[in-house]
């Protein structure tokens, strides 16, 4: 619906009509007939006035959007958490203040990048790892998508160590590469906090019961099998962050 | 999963870390543990006497982190008496119950029939960050009962749940059955109908 006279910017003909006169692309904003939208190369490029949240936006528009790698929100909370140390006991076990992971929140919608969450404004790193946590959480599509959540859950089933890594790199494959990309940079992350297991307590397996949820979701909502998948979901996010290094 | 009618649910809460597992475990098991391993959702069953007849006691300790608001919701509209736990060491995961504390307010509506008890765990460390008299005021405004316990040392631990019970007046419980054998039948089991993790 638009308010003022548009033309379509695929054929360029006028838009006729009141209303329901064509559609709008939600990430960039083109304008075009109904019917052209059809005929329309699926490729935009997000434009940043349309994409003005950074939680709950999908991430491959996210990233296209800013033209990053991975969403800012991923790595500047990594890279913050890892110039504080890895020690901290519970590390991303241990919640934050739910207000101020909030907060957090709050400030990348509205700064993006410029969002300040130096130990300056939030003193304690379990508000930093709320808020990676958070962002995964409410991510419209899973940083494992539901499309290729089955294959995940399957390697989990797998008893042979050598053929589940084998059948967890196939199913990486299934993801889009900026859901790659993030999942990959947050393993490598992970692994280190492994490796401060003496001081922070949290093993891969720790880690695996506490991201699980957080990366996967099943996508039918029926809740029985929604449960039994969570020592799945745990052992699948317990093999990537203990074989980061060869799977990706 | 059967509904068993004369089941009665008690529902721990709490933030990361606090020790809810841990004291579920002292008062079923009877045993500490010094592991670090977070919990999913797990439900524990003991035998106590009701009204003067036998019934199941069914502890259900949740995750520390408010992950699953859903999750949440279910176990506060299913349960009849509450434990809200935090550490003694950490302002914060007292301050982190707050929210849950309003949630079973909004959900139950009127909480003063219902049985709460505010629990400072942990009492036997040193470094502490809530006094005493920091809980019992919480406690007063929320008009619930407090105790501080140690899973550790089972400091307090059968008292808190036998103190849970007596807050309940409309059945007459006690840990004992006819006096002796306090049923050490606990078994420990994944419950399939609900789940959260942190």
């Amino acid at each position: 619906l638009f308010s003022c006279p548009h033309w379509c910017e695929y054929c360029a003909n006028f838009m006729w009509g009141l209303i329901a006169q064509g559609v709008k692309c939600a990430d960039c904003g083109l304008n075009v007939h109904k019917q052209c939208s059809k005929v329309v190369p699926n490729d935009c490029q997000p434009d940043l006035r349309h994409v003005k949240k950074v939680y709950s936006c999908d991430l491959t528009t996210l990233v296209k959007a800013h033209n990053t790698k991975r969403p800012m929100v991923v790595d500047m909370c990594i890279q913050e958490i890892e110039a504080r140390g890895l020690q901290s006991e519970g590390l991303y076990r241990i919640s934050g203040f739910s207000e101020l992971i909030e907060d957090v929140k709050l400030s990348f919608d509205r700064d993006g990048e410029k969002a300040d969450i130096s130990s300056n404004v939030y003193e304690d790193i379990n508000i930093i790892t709320g808020a990676l946590k958070l962002y995964f959480r409410e991510l419209p599509i899973p940083i494992i998508t539901y499309d290729a959540y089955p294959r995940f859950i399957e390697t989990a089933k797998i008893a042979d160590p050598e053929k589940r890594l084998e059948s967890l790199h196939e199913a990486l494959k299934l993801l889009p590469p900026a859901h790659c990309e993030t999942l990959r940079y947050l393993m490598a992350h992970l692994k280190r906090v492994t490796q401060c297991e003496k001081e922070n307590l949290m093993s891969s397996e720790n880690l695996g019961i506490v991201f699980g949820p957080t990366l996967m979701r099943a996508p039918e909502l029926d809740a029985m099998t929604a449960l039994n998948d969570i020592r799945y979901q745990r052992l699948v996010v317990e093999t990537l962050i203990t074989n980061e290094d060869v799977l990706f | 999963m059967p509904e068993q009618s004369n089941d009665y649910r008690v529902v721990v809460f709490g933030a990361g870390g606090v020790g809810k597992s841990s004291l579920v475990l002292r008062f079923v098991k009877g045993t500490f543990r010094d592991t670090y391993i977070p919990t999913v959702e797990d439900t524990y069953r003991q035998v106590i006497s009701c009204d003067k007849s036998v019934c199941t006691l069914q502890i259900t300790d949740t995750t520390g982190s408010h992950q699953f608001p859903a999750m949440q919701r279910l176990s506060i509209s299913k349960g009849h008496a509450f434990i809200l736990v935090y550490s003694i060491t950490s302002k914060q995961s007292l301050e982190e119950l707050k929210p849950i504390y309003q949630q079973v307010l909004a959900i139950k509506g009127n909480v003063e029939a219902i049985p709460i008890m505010l629990v400072g765990n942990k009492s036997d460390e040193t470094q502490r960050e809530v006094e005493t008299k920091d809980g019992e005021a919480q406690a007063n405004q929320w008009k619930c009962a407090f105790m501080e316990t140690s899973a550790k040392t089972n400091h307090n631990v059968t008292e808190l749940f036998q103190e849970l019970l007596n807050l309940d007046k409309k059945r007459n419980m006690s840990l004992n059955i006819d006096g002796k054998r306090s049923g050490k039948q606990s078994r420990a089991e994944r419950l399939k109908g609900k789940c959260s993790v942190m």
